[in-house]
């Protein structure tokens, strides 16, 4: 048998195998998807691609997928029951969707939850909004940092942050794996660390787990889950109080170091102003921090007006020393010692660079922190003093130190009303707004919650007020989810709860492209297309590039799909808020720009209409999408002065004076409603707290889980290339336990246990190695139970199964759950 | 001058009875303030009467000029050159875009 190549096309678009969208190109013959690979001409990825990014072909591919809308037939739904469907067109599919939904907007749009995990398309995050509901989550929160953007936004305006890998010289990683297994732009990243590792950059990572980063450092240093914040503030004991060796230029003129807080812990400012004062030593007298006659302000001391913000962080810090934090973590005090110094050295203050013939602060040392070092129950607590073990040194976005990494485009980064950095915990357009309302309006929470960016980390809190609204002060009952490509049942706490949730739920209706536990609970599915078939853009939290990736499709559809922004608006339409959808696009694709290209209040527009607007309006009129298809990308590198010193002379916190401003707000809100809530995370100074797992002793084993790069969330592990991969891996299906500690409790390599937490329990197998601290067991993105062939039958464990929901295991000032757990483990 | 100026709001399109309009105005230097002075809604009240509360953009509208915030400018008291593109927004999209 002969075939006959007519049509042989290698196509540009973007990947969307994880949120980031690396650069790809798609070999295509006679229509026929055969192969993806790095895009060379993106400055992102510059030609690599990670196994997922390669694997996506399966996707596209997959026998399994939605081919068109389906309705469910039969009632029973539950983990292990797999749905049974009656395939319908796209009209009834809709209607019997805009009856529900349109009933309830009629009578409460509240009563709408939505779960919404599709980054790249992320103004569907907008969609409930238009629709009228503030009951939107993703479910990511195992796997994400809902602590760490706040405390980003906090410092610089940055949404995530990543080491400068152009001039890093040391390079300490707390719980996190970039460039190795996870987090940013991973191909893109993987390249860049290596290339740092080759020029010499020495690499220490701190993790529980002998991770691939710790695998491939010069040092590994294992530690008790959720004590990292203890960690980084031994580090800066050591430094400020034992070694007085940190960037007091940098603190004196570009952060709020000086800045004297009276008693209330708050600044003391001019009243006109509205400026800090700070005290200048030259003169002794109180002068505005910007007062060009200061010069020598003082940072350490107490003065009648107040004390310098950086004397309040001396105060806390003096209370860590390396032999009270070693205690906690176990970590050597002479290891924190010996690190801090080799930190500080490194770091070279007082050191300059030149670039393009503009100086800047040269500072090659960082600490690079993620998931598991702050995804704890004081998550805020351990984001500032992990950022403050940075800032400390001078090196925030500065050549060889700790960059700011916008969500998109440029750091939010303006003055406020004192004319530094506004220092609001999110990346607003407009002015941070929160007011504690009784009742609550949101499932969750975020009225409470007012930090964090409520749909990241609180999620996990709508499973609690699903169940029980009237308990968490809901004066009413949700009744339908609609689902975005999120697979909450999966993916959050407590998995035997958040599956009494999904069973309440009275409808549910869902847009993805395969079965998943939570499409699995579904009465509707809108089957999207894959990312191989649509068109898209998606610019994500990207080092060292800017300006958006472009998707467009490689393939026709192979189905009966519809584009999941086209439904949404399809749905906008039926449901008679297409107006406010559109002003949603208007926003999100900056169509302000050039108001001739803003989407008409009440004409429905295709995604294709949507994107040549976007591009037109944001790179000028000769942008079309024709022509962008054609250049493939609109990303490139940041420039030096793009990247390095963004704030220039805005200074930047020490002193999250934000949060005791908050706190006021909210002792007010709970004074005058005699509600109760734990207000210990609000404050403007770190410290560390325990988490409830260090004081559950009746369990002996922390479990932690860790990411690899094979997957993203739970989508990828429906693909069958990468579980062959991960089948055949040496460590991915079984529970990782130290030698000694299987041998304590009398057990074999290869068994099978019961691991038991307050929370649920599961069998696994478990395999022995030296690379976990004797006191953790690790665990990946194994487990799954559902209708997918692939995904629901790949084994291991799902490691939500032992973590808890409740707010006692959740920072309440950004709603970020503890993603370790305690366990025991005995003989299955 | 002339002055383009577009409602990105369902409320205040119904209010003022237009989506998108050129306005002329006189005036050497006015500010956007004097601008939403000077459009007049359907029931007598003025576009700065529904947009500014207490000397400031309501929270629930987003000014615009030449593509950029306001807030992020001068504020109200930002000046507007002729040709200048003015929109007012619902915040609706606040989370999603404002992320």
């Amino acid at each position: 048998m002969s075939s006959t190549v007519s049509d042989d096309r290698w196509i540009p678009s973007q990947c969307y195998m994880c949120i980031h969208g690396c650069g790809i190109i798609a070999h295509v013959v006679n229509g026929v998807l055969v192969k993806i690979e790095g895009n060379t001409d993106d400055p992102d990825n510059m030609g690599k691609l990670c196994a997922k990014g390669n694997a996506g072909i399966m996707k596209l591919y997959d026998a399994t997928r939605f081919k068109q809308p389906m309705l469910r037939v039969g009632g029973r739904k539950g983990p292990g029951i797999k749905p049974e469907w009656e395939r319908v067109s796209w009209d009834e599919a809709l209607s019997v969707v805009v009856d529900e939904l349109g009933r309830i907007r009629r009578k409460d749009p509240r009563k709408l939850v939505t779960s919404i995990a599709e980054f790249q398309r992320m103004w569907c995050w907008g969609w409930p909004l238009a629709y009228g509901t503030p009951n939107y989550f993703t479910a990511h929160g195992t796997y994400c940092g809902s602590a760490y953007h706040p405390v980003n936004a906090m410092t610089d305006g940055s949404f995530a942050t990543f080491p400068d890998l152009n001039y890093c010289n040391y390079l300490i990683m707390i719980g996190a794996t970039d460039g190795f297994e996870a987090h940013l732009h991973l191909s893109g990243s993987a390249k860049r660390m290596a290339d740092a590792r080759r020029r010499g950059m020495k690499l220490v990572v701190v993790d529980p787990r002998l991770s691939v980063a710790a695998a491939k450092a010069d040092e590994w240093i294992p530690i008790i889950p959720a004590t990292d914040g203890a960690f980084a503030l031994g580090l800066m004991h050591v430094l400020l109080v034992e070694l007085d060796r940190y960037d007091k230029e940098f603190i004196k003129n570009h952060t709020n170091g000086p800045c004297l807080v009276g008693p209330d812990g708050l600044f003391v400012r001019d009243e006109r102003t509205r400026k800090p004062y700070v005290w200048d030593l030259h003169d002794d007298t109180l002068k505005i921090y910007d007062d060009p006659t200061v010069r020598e302000p003082a940072l350490t001391g107490e003065y009648g007006a107040g004390t310098p913000s950086f004397q309040l962080l001396l105060n806390e810090v003096t209370k860590w020393n390396p032999e009270k934090v070693a205690k906690i973590t176990d970590v050597p005090a002479k290891t924190i010692r010996r690190i801090a110094r080799e930190y500080v050295e490194a770091a070279q203050i007082g050191a300059t660079i030149t670039i393009n013939g503009r100086v800047y602060p040269l500072r090659p040392a960082c600490v690079q922190y993620y998931r598991g070092a702050q995804s704890h129950k004081h998550g805020i607590l351990d984001n500032m003093a992990l950022k403050l073990i940075n800032t400390i040194i001078g090196n925030i976005d500065v050549p060889g130190g700790h960059l700011g990494v916008p969500v998109y485009g440029q750091l939010a980064i303006w003055p406020g009303e004192d004319g530094m950095h506004h220092g609001m915990p999110i990346n607003p357009i407009e002015k941070w707004q929160f007011e504690p309302k009784f009742p609550p309006d949101s499932t969750h929470l975020i009225e409470f919650v007012p930090v964090g960016q409520g749909h990241f980390g609180g999620g996990h809190i709508s499973a609690l007020t699903v169940l029980e609204p009237a308990k968490y002060m809901l004066n009413y009952e949700p009744e339908a989810l609609f689902i975005l490509h999120c697979n909450a049942p999966y993916n959050m706490p407590e998995t035997r709860r958040v599956l009494k949730a999904m069973e309440k739920f009275k409808f549910i209706v869902a847009v993805d492209v395969y079965p998943s536990e939570a499409s699995d609970y579904a009465d509707v599915i809108l089957p999207d297309h894959t990312y191989l078939e649509s068109w898209s853009m998606c610019e994500s939290e990207a080092p060292f590039i800017i300006g958006p990736g472009f998707r467009q499709p490689v393939v026709k559809p192979l189905y009966d799909t519809r584009d999941a922004t086209d439904i949404c608006s399809e749905l906008a339409e039926r449901l008679e808020f297409l107006d406010r959808w559109n002003n949603v696009l208007n926003h999100f694709f900056e169509l302000y720009k050039k108001p001739e290209y803003m989407l008409e209040p009440d004409k429905k527009y295709c995604i294709e209409e949507i994107l040549d607007r976007y591009f037109r309006a944001n790179f000028g009129d000769e942008w079309s999408l024709e022509r962008v298809r054609e250049k493939g990308h609109m990303v490139r590198l940041r420039t030096p002065e793009e990247l390095y010193m963004p704030y220039g002379r805005l200074r930047i916190p020490v002193y999250y004076e934000f949060m005791q401003r908050v706190k006021y707000k909210m002792d007010r809100f709970f004074a005058e409603t005699g509600l109760q809530w734990d207000l210990s995370d609000f404050r403007p100074i770190p410290t560390w707290l325990e988490s409830p797992i260090h004081q559950d002793l009746e369990h002996t084993l922390y479990a932690i889980n860790y990411k690899s790069s094979l997957h993203a969330f739970s989508d990828s592990t429906a693909n069958p290339w990468l579980r062959e991969i991960m089948l055949r891996h040496p460590e991915m299906p079984y529970v990782l336990i130290n030698r000694d500690t299987v041998a304590k409790l009398g057990l074999r390599d290869g068994e099978k246990v019961r691991i038991t937490s307050k929370f649920g329990e599961a069998e696994a197998v478990i395999k022995t190695t030296e690379g976990i601290h004797p006191n953790v067991v690790a665990m990946t993105n194994m487990g799954h139970w559902c209708s997918h062939p692939v995904a629901g039958t790949a084994g291991g464990v799902n490691h939500n199964i032992f973590l808890s929901a409740g707010l006692d295991y959740t920072d309440m000032a950004t709603g970020v759950f503890e993603t370790a757990a305690k366990v025991n483990i005995e003989r299955a | 001058m002339r002055l383009k100026i577009t409602l990105a709001s369902g409320d205040l399109r119904q209010s003022l009875g237009f989506f998108s309009a050129e306005i002329e105005m006189v005036g050497e230097v006015l500010t956007v303030e004097d601008i939403l002075k000077h459009v007049g809604s359907r029931n007598g009240r003025t576009l700065a009467d529904i947009v500014i509360g207490d000397g400031m953009v309501s929270p629930r509208y987003a000014i615009f000029l030449n593509g950029q915030n306001i807030e992020t400018l001068q504020g109200l008291k930002t000046p507007v050159k002729g040709g200048g593109k003015i929109v007012v927004m619902d915040v609706i999209a606040r989370i999603a875009g404002g992320l």
